[in-house]
């Protein structure tokens, strides 16, 4: 697993000098995080442009692209910084330990998520397979995802994961799906390194921020190792928390991670909506030209994959009157939903008494992040009234799944709010030694510059 | 006071009901007992499937065009689990079914065939002799 380890490390120091030009405010574990996921998306992104270009992919055709772009991204990287506002904050013996548990549940993850070739049937039967088989055709494999009877593959979905996947293989040479679970870690890792910073930033406490981290290891952690909901759900979730921070300089790195996240999973259209109606619900319509490569960065796939004849099974004929028969007898989709439960019932109910502790916060301050969540959750009722499977089955095996996708922002909001309600610590005055110009964080939310 | 105590307790509901202590109990398991479950895990309807695939990926080369068989009627009632997986083990080599998504057979596609892969049962297939035999089933290559 070395092998695919220093893979990873490889792609997460190329992300590095993407995420310092994408994101000038981005410092310590934000700067860590989005490195990771940023170097992720961009060895995927390499392995599909050289499947476009028709060049047959090999380890060192694909290092070296992704250290140009490095590089390019260093001579690119504006000199100095953005100026912000240093401040150092105590880090006390709580912090520690909450970091120390952080790292140990996220170890237990590791363990779980590596210890055998992935066994998930979707892993099998969808995301691993579609990687395997690049992987041996060294490109995309058009006529494997166009044959007829892979229709239950999803063909259209788009491919960022699988890519992910062969990069590890191209790496170690061959096909090891003992070690692709570490995907799955890295993702957990980057989003828990982003809310880490974020959180610090918002609750100007170590400690609470810590305490959010430790707290959301399992919301950030996908039980459903080799899947692609982990994935989407770190750039997902990483990109609606950047918009939410209320700071126009993130709005680029954020638009990023929104198209990656529309690269990893077909419900990253509807997310790219959602966060585009609720930055006009939540009055910054100014931002959303800035939007544009939430759309660039998908737009290949979604172009390829129509000339290809790539179409998902949402949009299969009669979606209206599907549409319809759904809405007029709702039953058997409230019946399903009813019948499998989404996560532990402690968790929700402290959702539920924390929102109406917050209630006040939820209404003035949240009103992005919380129409993100209620669009999105709106577009997943949407895609099971227009389904053609039955409903039963498809709420069965996707319910807890697309709520996950969901559950790292909402829990966030909540978390961080009841911190700030709880009583956050004082900076402490700023020195030389621990606050260098680089090294700082931002102001709260209410007065960061727009 | 009251809101800062409701919001201690909710913040605590939520840690302990996000808690996944198999995260911890992890750092316990018999990491080779737990390896061989979840490698069966996926293989759990038809547990010789795995070995057989393994057999048929060994003795075949990775240009083989392989037809895969198995003697079920349905799609979705088994064939569409065999050729799945047989066509992530034999990943790379042209995997052909001798079955659609609607069940209807389809024997012209053995013309492209140089082995069939018969799992759980051993077919007599004109023009294909039995090269090796498993438990799982039987590998039929092409008469030269």
């Amino acid at each position: 697993m070395i092998v695919e380890i220093v893979a990873l490390l490889f792609a997460t120091l190329t992300g590095w000098t993407v995420a310092r030009r994408a994101d000038p405010t981005a410092r310590g574990a934000l700067l860590a995080g989005e490195s990771i996921l940023l170097g992720m998306a961009l060895a995927s992104g390499v392995l599909l442009l050289f499947s476009f270009a028709g060049v047959p992919w090999s380890a060192l055709g694909i290092a070296t692209s992704m250290a140009a772009v490095a590089i390019a991204a260093i001579v690119w990287h504006r000199r100095g910084g953005a100026d912000i506002p240093a401040y150092a904050f105590p880090y006390r013996p709580a912090t520690a330990a909450l970091d120390v548990a952080t790292l140990v549940i996220l170890g237990g993850y590791a363990l779980f998520a590596t210890m055998a070739p992935l066994w998930e049937f979707d892993y099998i039967g969808d995301f691993g397979l579609k990687g395997r088989w690049f992987f041996e055709a060294r490109g995309i494999d058009w006529n494997f995802l166009s044959s007829p009877v892979r229709l239950n593959i999803h063909p259209d979905y788009p491919p960022l994961l699988p890519l992910a996947f062969d990069f590890l293989a191209l790496a170690r040479g061959h096909w090891n799906d003992g070690a692709h679970g570490l995907l799955n870690v890295a993702w957990a890792l980057a989003l828990l390194l982003v809310i880490r910073r974020l959180a610090l930033e918002e609750t100007r406490s170590h400690t609470a921020a810590a305490f959010v981290a430790a707290a959301m290891v399992p919301i950030c952690a996908s039980p459903w190792v080799g899947l692609a909901d982990g994935a989407f759900a770190a750039f997902g979730t990483a990109a609606v928390l950047l918009l939410r921070s209320d700071d126009a300089r993130r709005v680029t790195a954020a638009a990023i991670l929104l198209g990656c996240a529309a690269s990893t999973k077909n419900e990253g259209i509807a997310l790219i909506v959602a966060v585009a109606i609720a930055l006009v619900y939540a009055r910054r319509p100014q931002w959303l030209p800035r939007l544009w490569p939430a759309l660039a960065i998908p737009l290949p796939w979604w172009i390829l994959r129509g000339s290809h004849h790539l179409h998902s099974d949402l949009a299969a004929s009669g979606v209206f009157a599907r549409l319809a028969a759904h809405l007029a007898d709702p039953t058997p989709l409230l019946a399903a939903i009813a019948r499998y439960p989404v996560g532990k019932p402690l968790f929700w109910l402290g959702i539920a008494v924390a929102l109406i502790v917050i209630r006040r916060a939820v209404v003035e301050r949240e009103r992005f992040a919380i129409a993100v969540v209620v669009l999105q959750f709106a577009a997943y009722i949407a895609a099971y009234l227009i389904s053609p499977h039955d409903l039963l089955w498809q709420v069965k095996w996707s319910w807890e799944r697309i709520v996950s996708h969901l559950t790292p922002i909402l829990t966030y909001v909540v978390l961080v709010n009841l911190c700030t309600s709880i009583g956050t610590e004082a900076p402490l005055p700023q020195t030389p030694a621990s606050a260098p110009r680089e090294s700082s964080a931002v102001p709260t939310t209410s007065a960061r510059a727009t | 006071m009251r809101v800062r105590a409701w919001a201690f307790v909710a913040a605590l509901l939520i840690a302990l009901g996000a808690f996944e202590p198999f995260y911890l109990r992890v750092y316990r398991f018999d990491r080779a007992r737990t390896r061989a479950m979840l490698i069966a895990l996926p293989y759990r309807k038809s547990p010789s499937l795995r070995p057989f695939l393994q057999e048929i990926s060994k003795r075949t080369d990775r240009t083989d065009a392989i037809a895969i068989f198995a003697p079920l009627r349905h799609w979705e009632d088994g064939y569409e689990y065999v050729f799945g997986h047989a066509s992530y083990v034999l990943a790379g080599r042209p995997v052909i079914p001798l079955m659609d998504m609607q069940s209807r057979v389809h024997p012209e596609n053995l013309a492209e065939a140089k082995y069939v892969a018969a799992y759980g049962g051993e077919p007599s297939v004109p023009g294909f002799v039995p090269v090796w035999r498993g438990d799982g089933g039987v590998l039929l290559q092409r008469k030269r």
